[in-house]
């Protein structure tokens, strides 16, 4: 049966208006084409 | 490489896409994230992934991404359209904000045990957010702590009509089904030992009526045609009052189960008329998905291959990084730019993922978990056959192994290659 306290965790605040500015710049985190572009720079400037 | 990573991001695009459609927004929201992890600058999927938040009662977190979409993006994109709708209605959008605060502080109440503050503040966000998803199956949950079963499920259904995908929702509706079916088999028991006979005792209310001594005078005979009369009307009695009503009895006891059944069967029937009909859809979105894949199968494996080892690479995890490209022949990628990318992870991955690996291995020899240090032993050897600490380790696991065959050659190039260290006289023990 359902375990209270084990699907209480499974639970997480949601957002607030409040903390959306925060989280919009907070949005830099890189992504594959970032480090792909990243890493072929490195790979130019060995050469 | 860039169209190879947009490609990759707008796969992942179309299947979120395809699972909004349905209505799985869980499934939604997973495609989309990892859309725009593979290319953040995904205006489609970013918009699409904030369209599914705003469905899902996260108004917030739609206002987020499209935000963030129209940094990106600022003409003609249609996260303008979404943003001012939300926020032509100033009071709705802080009602909402409003709603998410309270949900947030329920949610601290509960973990504080206030189970009771919590009940009636969800009630009430429950009832004016009905697509507020996750306040919806946390006054679920509090349900069923009290033992409210029909309340909660009633709830979950709510939910799976908005989001079908949810699987918390699924798995709280199974439970509780599975506790209704439960209940009503025990009814059914309760019931069949309710039906049996039992004695009735006396009570003060009783009469009890004393043995009259008048007696009928004896006559043989008439006495004998009397008990003859007597039995022929009784069993007439019978056949015409008592049969039919006892008979209508059980028809009627009949027709309430096959009543029941019916209604039981109608139901299973339509349960299964509408999961053939998803399992038919999910066949054609799978075939359609195929033949995506298949046109393009050979350059995206290969270079999805190269993306997952950049991403491990990026996070430090270089024995993923490795496990990724170890397999790849480079002759076969044919982008230059995805050669240099391989070649620069595998070249930066390749001696700190054999190093892990060999560590991880003696570990587990020391634990004597020789299945797995072989493992880890054998793929540190193909990332970097030149130590010969590994090569002794693999060769004594194979010892405990009992594969003395296999590790004859280990000891062998240990022996060549480092004759006078430890393992190298070790080695050369074995040998003998």
């Amino acid at each position: 049966m359902i375990n209270f306290d084990e699907e209480i965790k499974k639970f997480q605040p949601s957002l607030e208006l409040e903390e959306a500015e925060d989280t919009i710049y907070k949005d830099d985190m890189p992504d594959v084409t970032d480090i792909i572009e990243k890493i072929l720079d490195t790979v130019k400037e060995e050469q | 490489m860039r169209d190879t990573i947009v490609a990759a991001s707008n796969r992942y695009y179309n299947q979120g896409l395809a699972q909004a459609q349905v209505r799985n927004l869980s499934g939604a929201v997973i495609s989309l994230k990892t859309s725009l992890r593979i290319n953040k600058r995904n205006i489609k999927a970013r918009n699409l992934l904030g369209l599914v938040y705003y469905e899902m009662g996260e108004a917030v977190e739609a206002l987020v991404q499209w935000t963030i979409s129209k940094n990106y993006k600022k003409e003609k994109n249609l996260a303008d359209v979404f943003l001012k709708k939300v926020q032509s209605n100033q009071n709705k959008l802080e009602a909402y904000n409003q709603a998410i605060r309270k949900y947030n502080i329920c949610l601290e109440y509960i973990i504080d045990e206030n189970f009771d503050v919590a009940l009636i503040q969800l009630k009430k966000i429950a009832n004016g957010y009905p697509k507020f998803i996750k306040a919806q199956l946390l006054l679920a949950l509090l349900y069923v702590k009290n033992e409210e079963y029909s309340k909660a499920l009633k709830l979950v259904k709510k939910v799976l009509e908005i989001d079908r995908g949810n699987t918390l929702a699924a798995q709280y509706k199974a439970e509780i089904d599975d506790y209704f079916a439960y209940q009503k088999e025990l009814k059914g028991i309760k019931k069949k030992s309710k039906e049996a006979k039992e004695d009735k005792p006396l009570n003060g209310h009783d009469v009890i009526i004393p043995r009259g001594s008048y007696k009928e005078p004896s006559n043989g005979a008439m006495n004998v045609i009397n008990i003859l009369l007597g039995v022929i009307i009784g069993a007439a009695l019978v056949w015409f009052l008592i049969i039919p009503a006892k008979t209508k009895g059980m028809n009627s006891n009949e027709n309430e189960i096959v009543k029941e059944y019916s209604e039981k069967m109608s139901l299973l029937n339509a349960d299964i008329v509408t999961l053939t009909n998803e399992v038919e859809k999910l066949e054609t979105e799978k075939a359609d998905l195929l033949e995506i894949k298949e046109e393009s199968y050979v350059n995206l494996d290969l270079y999805g291959k190269i993306l997952n080892s950049v991403a491990a690479y990026n996070r430090n995890d270089y024995v993923s990084a490795a496990k990724e490209l170890i397999d790849i022949d480079v002759t076969t990628i044919e982008l230059e730019s995805a050669r240099n990318v391989y070649n620069y992870v595998w070249g930066k991955a390749l001696v700190p993922a054999a190093n892990e690996l060999y560590d991880t291995g003696v570990k587990q020899y020391n634990q004597a978990n020789y299945e797995e240090a072989a493992k880890s032993f054998e793929l540190a050897r193909k990332l970097n056959d030149a130590r010969y600490e590994s090569a002794y380790y693999l060769g004594v696991t194979y010892v405990a192994l009992g594969r003395m065959n296999d590790a004859k050659p280990l000891f062998e190039f240990v022996v060549a290659k480092a004759p006078n260290t430890a393992m190298g006289r070790d080695a050369a023990k074995y040998l003998k």
